[in-house]
């Protein structure tokens, strides 16, 4: 595998790209080069979405998210670009599979069965649609129409939710931000010190 | 004319021999250059130079692409190696893969292999506890395999010696059943080791528990120093190969120290297929080695062969090492080369709560744990099972996150941890018996692509095991339970023979030419110009890790090797 080369070129190719008009969801234009997983551009943005609903960036008090400041969140620390790597790299075929589908079937579900679809402007909103999903016990009647059962939409969405839930937890542990601003790791932590009192030290 | 002398037999021809670089062959290697023989050490795998081969060995968690774990499609193809725990994103390239070199499985046997300059000791566990007269004595009390043909007092100098110069950090405990070393300070047990240390040498009469000794630069004195070595920095970050040489290594320490003599040629990328024998002087005169690259063969002389291949390696080679003389491998005139293989039994995990010590905790890391030396059957049998086993003891109080929901809330809480109770573990390392039947032997028809025959591995556990299992599961369990620790859960993890990656033994030392293929020095009995100080020399198992001894016993062969050259006995 060769994810590196194939980024740099995506990366070149964008560069041509850069100026087509977009659509949907801003900036970010460039597919994720995968080898496993085939997600378009937009089904990306929409997984990103879902990252940034499960650890969302935090406003300032002048109300703008401030992702140099406070404490970003998934959207700030790319996380949906970890996600991805991962499901494409750490996880077997089948696995694969029901992520694509549940990735797939979020928008579509939604429209059919909740009052309103993912995602939404408010992340109250989109909290509430992505923690309704992952709660929901019974799948809803089947719709006219529906090529794929309701019930088999739901166990691809729940387990792309939670598969989602736990790469998007370990990305932000694992993160920079997480690693040097809240806990700092040390490459050299220094003298191991056996027994000390808990008092006023961070838990960590 | 040029190609003519670099291929001349004398340019090829050495005072020495040493097949394998890894933890024995670097300590041979050492030995024989510091007393002024040129040696010529080979290496299977690739070159690995300290510090300037260690590509992750500064890199930060985030760093890496997949935050540490290996990616299916490697694990899927690669089960064996992949089972073992320090096989992780960050050291994969010290590792060798299943499918690059398979090997057949009469019964399942995880073989964890490290082919390069330095072999596994970038990758080892640097715990470095000596063995004691009763371990040297258990075969013979206990009636298994063969006496041995040394007792603690042959090694104890020679334990000394390698101390010295690796480095090693632990605690004078004053055990008859786990002599003390040459230490330099020692790592410290943490509130609840220390705490379960006194409960449990209260409540038991000959029961320890101890920080482990370990080949780390607690306290660097002028031999590290000059070997440009470092303080240990406490990174635990040891099998991505240590930049400040904290721990021991070939790489950072032997192999350098060896190359500083002008003595030693190392030649990485060379697979020795064979140990050529003379049958008119009656001796080893070289061997046959293939180069991993070009697979072109060549020969390389010299009328001193140090085998250290490693165990299961240097069983292969000498078996496949076939003449006149010896039909059935080098050596082997009693058809013993290759049996009575053992290895450490490392099944028996358990874990628990405690409660207590709840305003304490630890900072930093460190990069050994506690230690409870064998305690079963030391002075006489005592239980229905031969034998016994040692375990690691170590607690770490725990950080706690409630990981439910989604959102600000969920951030909130990963952001906020709290502290938890105390986890407490213990894991066993239980010596198995050698017996005839685990055996190494070369495929009939199977060969890999530079021409050895595979190794075929007929391992198993027997009962003698099993009951001893449940024995470090109950005497644990009781163990915990009167410390007062609680959700005490054992695990028995089935693992293969091999993952404890300490295989030994085919190659046994012993007093008898027809019970054993090697003698006191080390030197096979029937061809006394090879000498075999890896793991494949090993009469018994014992306990303890084993790569301390196996460092003692090449030098302390090599010293006696170089007398008799000089003697004129070789």
């Amino acid at each position: 595998m060769d994810r590196r080369s194939a980024l740099k070129q995506a990366a070149l190719l964008a560069g041509g790209l850069a100026w087509l008009p977009s659509c949907d969801f801003g900036p970010k234009r460039v597919a994720v080069a995968l080898d496993n997983l085939q997600l378009d551009v937009n089904l990306q943005d929409l997984l990103a979405k879902v990252a940034a609903t499960i650890i969302p960036s935090e406003e300032n008090e002048s109300g703008e998210a401030s992702p140099g400041l406070a404490r970003p969140g998934a959207e700030e620390l790319d996380l949906y670009r970890f996600i991805l790597v991962m499901v494409d790299d750490c996880m077997e075929k089948e696995d694969q599979q029901g992520f694509s589908n549940g990735l797939q079937q979020l928008v579509p579900f939604t429209k059919a069965h909740f009052e309103k679809p993912f995602p939404q402007k408010e992340q109250a909103e989109n909290e509430a649609i992505i923690t309704q999903l992952m709660e929901m016990e019974e799948a809803p009647a089947a719709t006219e129409n529906a090529e794929v059962s309701p019930a088999e939409q739901l166990k691809d969405i729940q387990a792309f939710l939670g598969i989602t839930k736990r790469y998007t937890i370990q990305g932000f542990m694992i993160s920079e931000y997480f690693m040097t601003e809240k806990f700092p790791y040390k490459l050299v932590p220094g003298p191991y010190q056996a027994c000390v009192s808990t008092e006023g030290l961070t838990v960590m | 004319m040029a190609n003519f002398a670099i291929d001349s037999k004398d340019n090829r021809t050495y005072d020495a021999i040493v097949i394998g670089s890894g933890i024995s062959g670097g300590w041979a290697a050492k030995e024989l250059c510091e007393k002024g023989l040129k040696t010529l050490v080979l290496e299977r795998g690739r070159n690995v130079e300290h510090i300037k081969d260690y590509p992750t060995t500064n890199m930060m968690p985030w760093e890496f692409e997949h935050r540490g774990q290996v990616v299916e499609e490697i694990q899927k193809e690669n089960p064996v190696i992949s089972r073992c725990y320090a096989y992780r994103e960050d050291t994969q390239h010290f590792f060798v893969k299943d499918t690059e070199h398979p090997y057949v499985q009469d019964k399942p046997f995880d073989w964890i292999r490290g082919y390069q300059v330095g072999g596994k000791s970038l990758l080892w566990a640097r715990q470095v506890q000596r063995w004691s007269e009763y371990d040297f004595e258990g075969p013979a009390r206990d009636g298994f395999a063969v006496d041995w043909p040394i007792r603690y007092a042959d090694l104890a100098p020679w334990y000394s010696y390698v101390e010295k110069f690796v480095g090693i950090s632990g605690n004078k405990d004053g055990l008859d059943n786990l002599p003390d070393g040459e230490f330099l300070a020692p790592m410290e047990l943490n509130c609840v080791e220390k705490y379960f240390k006194e409960k449990v040498e209260t409540q038991y009469s000959g029961r320890n528990v101890i920080i482990a000794r370990c080949a780390h630069l607690s306290e660097p004195q002028a031999i590290h120093l000059e070997q440009g070595r470092a303080q240990c920095q406490n990174r635990n970050l040891c099998q991505r190969g240590c930049p400040f040489g904290g721990y021991f290594s070939s790489n950072s320490s032997t192999i350098p120290w060896a190359m500083k003599t002008g003595n030693m040629t190392l030649r990485p990328n060379a697979v020795v297929q064979s140990i050529i024998y003379d049958e008119e002087k009656e001796k080893a005169t070289g061997v046959q080695v293939i180069d991993a690259e070009s697979k072109e063969s060549i020969e390389f002389y010299a009328p001193l062969i140090f085998v250290n291949a490693s165990a299961l390696h240097t069983n292969t080679l000498l078996l496949n090492s076939k003449s006149n003389r010896f039909p059935e491998g080098l050596g082997n005139d009693n058809g013993l080369l290759g049996k009575y293989v053992a290895f450490h039994i490392y099944r028996g995990k358990i874990s628990g709560t405690y409660e207590g010590e709840l305003g304490s905790t630890t900072v930093g890391r460190r990069p050994t744990s506690g230690y409870v030396p064998r305690f079963r059957n030391v002075y006489k049998q005592e239980t229905d099972f031969l034998r016994g086993y040692a375990a690691g003891f170590s607690a770490n109080r725990r950080v706690e996150r409630e990981y439910e929901g989604i959102g600000q809330s969920l951030k909130d809480n990963l952001l906020n941890p709290q502290w938890g109770s105390w986890r407490v573990g213990s894991h066993m390392m239980g010596e198995t018996i050698p017996k005839e039947t685990n055996t190494v032997s070369l495929d009939p028809s199977q060969t890999d692509d530079w021409g050895m025959p595979l190794l075929k591995i007929n391992v198993d556990y027997d009962d003698n095991d099993e009951k001893m299992i449940q024995d470090f599961f109950e005497q644990f369990a009781e163990m915990y339970e009167r410390a007062g620790f609680t959700d005490i859960q054992t695990r028995d993890t089935g693992q293969a023979p091999g993952l404890d990656i300490h295989e030994m033994g085919g190659v046994r030392m012993g007093k008898d030419p027809k019970t054993s293929l090697l003698n006191k020095w080390n030197q096979l009995h029937a061809c006394p110009n090879v000498f075999v100080t890896d793991g494949s020399c090993m009469t018994s198992t014992s306990t303890q890790n084993p790569s301390l001894t196996y460092m003692a016993f090449a030098a302390r062969a090599v010293d006696y090797a170089v007398q008799e050259k000089n003697k004129l006995n070789l």
